[in-house]
């Protein structure tokens, strides 16, 4: 998988499939985020459109981690999570998804790869 | 000289359709392809030329739109003073978000700009000098010619005609001199350009500013037409999907590509809201999500270069050297 994300022809030559790979990193993403899903709608509200939002929480999570990296996703994951709720206490629960975007954007300013990212 | 002739012939066709086609829905119709045509063109100086897909385009939409409507409602003045501070505010948002990420490849660039333009819209839905959730209006009854308030959609449609002809001629004269040059470079392989001595992250970031300026003055047109702005029509991130979408089906990186797309979707758009009533404004969503699948799946060039390969295939010959050069890339 690595190795088609890597260079996909590459990887062909090498008698590995990269449609194949792309297919089975795709439905494990899905399925894992089908299951946080599941587990979100216990404590969350659920509209149609709930998702918008997650996602981009989720897009700022990996890219804070580092993309390609688990303790990185793991870490960020959780840091997000302690800001969100403690901006919305602190400040105003209308804010709390302004300081997150916000401390990504400034983020990337001095570490762009992510917090355990390579470039 | 052939290219000539028929670049005249497509102007004379645009100026000519308001006055083929006269009632208040064509012409309103007719108005709005243009505009969103402007937007697109603006976005395929980044993302068709340079490559990369900013998906907050929205952010310098709505910059021009609430400068215009700020301009008239807090100092009384006509909507066209802000298109200046419009363009300021853009270009220094642009340089924010482009001067960390330009310079790295991947993701980056696109996550940010979604970032970003999601961080704009709930500044101003909180800010109450921007209107907060209700949004700022233009002035109801013009004051003068300078107010841009027409009941009719004719003047606008000039106006839009062109502001998009120069939009189009600044992107033409951007894809001939050396930065045009620089971006396809780049679009194609960044290693390959930078060790070449291109200035990549540089002339990206140009692009991504000069982008950012011209889809700014589109919001502002936009806010002048409908004559009030909120954080919905004015930074919702639909209206990033619309303006990439546009560009992408008509052929991203190609000089016409937005307005054939533009001029596809839009007509699109307005007779399916048309048809279904308030029922179907979602049902325009289905129908954009189903172009995205079938344009990466089946033509990622776009219908120019579709059509552009038929062209070929039929008479042996390539059909100008701007489609020929610019073979698009998928988003």
């Amino acid at each position: 998988m690595l190795a088609v994300a890597e260079d996909s022809t590459a990887a062909q030559l090498m008698g590995i499939r990269p449609d194949t790979m792309q297919a089975i990193a795709w439905a494990i993403a899905a399925g894992a985020t089908g299951l946080a899903g599941a587990l979100i709608a216990t404590f969350f509200y659920i509209v149609p459109t709930v998702g918008e939002t997650l996602a981009i929480v989720a897009f700022v999570t990996v890219s804070l981690g580092g993309f390609g990296s688990v303790p990185g996703a793991l870490v960020a994951g959780l840091l997000i999570g302690v800001i969100e709720s403690l901006s919305g206490f602190l400040i105003g629960a209308v804010y709390k998804d302004m300081v997150v975007y916000a401390l990504f954007l400034g983020f990337l300013w001095f570490r762009p790869q992510g917090l355990m990212g390579r470039l | 000289m052939r290219r000539l002739l028929w670049l005249a012939i497509l102007l004379a066709l645009f100026v000519a359709y308001p006055l083929a086609f006269s009632t208040p829905f064509q012409q309103r119709l007719g108005a709005l392809v243009l505009l969103y045509a402007i937007a697109a063109s603006a976005w395929n100086i980044i993302g068709g030329y340079a490559g990369q897909v900013s998906v907050g385009h929205v952010v310098f939409f709505g910059c021009g739109a609430y400068a215009a409507m700020g301009a008239y409602a807090h100092f009384a003045l006509s909507p066209l003073v802000g298109i200046p501070a419009g363009i300021v505010v853009s270009v220094a948002i642009s340089a924010v978000v482009g001067v960390p990420t330009l310079r790295l490849s991947g993701h980056y660039f696109s996550m940010a700009t979604i970032a970003v333009a999601e961080l704009v819209r709930l500044i101003v839905t909180n800010t109450e000098y921007l209107g907060a959730a209700v949004g700022l209006s233009g002035p109801t009854v013009p004051r003068n010619v300078f107010d841009l308030s027409f009941i009719s959609a004719l003047p606008y449609y000039y106006l839009f005609l062109s502001v998009l002809a120069i939009t189009l001629g600044i992107t033409w004269w951007m894809a001939n001199s050396r930065m045009g040059f620089y971006l396809r470079a780049i679009r194609d392989s960044e290693r390959a350009a930078r060790s070449l001595g291109a200035p990549a992250s540089r002339t990206k970031l140009y692009a991504y500013m000069l982008s950012a300026a011209l889809t700014s003055v589109a919001g502002a047109l936009y806010a002048m037409m409908f004559g009030f702005i909120d954080p919905e029509s004015g930074l919702g991130i639909l209206i990033s999907v619309k303006i990439l979408i546009m560009a992408a089906l008509g052929g991203a990186g190609l000089l016409f590509g937005p307005l054939v797309g533009a001029a596809i979707l839009v007509p699109l758009e307005e007779i399916s809201n048309n048809l279904l009533g308030g029922k179907g404004a979602g049902l325009t969503f289905v129908v954009y999500g189903a172009i995205i699948v079938l344009i990466s799946r089946f033509q990622p060039g776009g219908i120019l270069t579709l059509v552009n390969r038929l062209w070929i295939k039929r008479t042996g010959k390539v059909m100008d050297g701007e489609a020929a050069r610019g073979i698009a890339h998928a988003p």
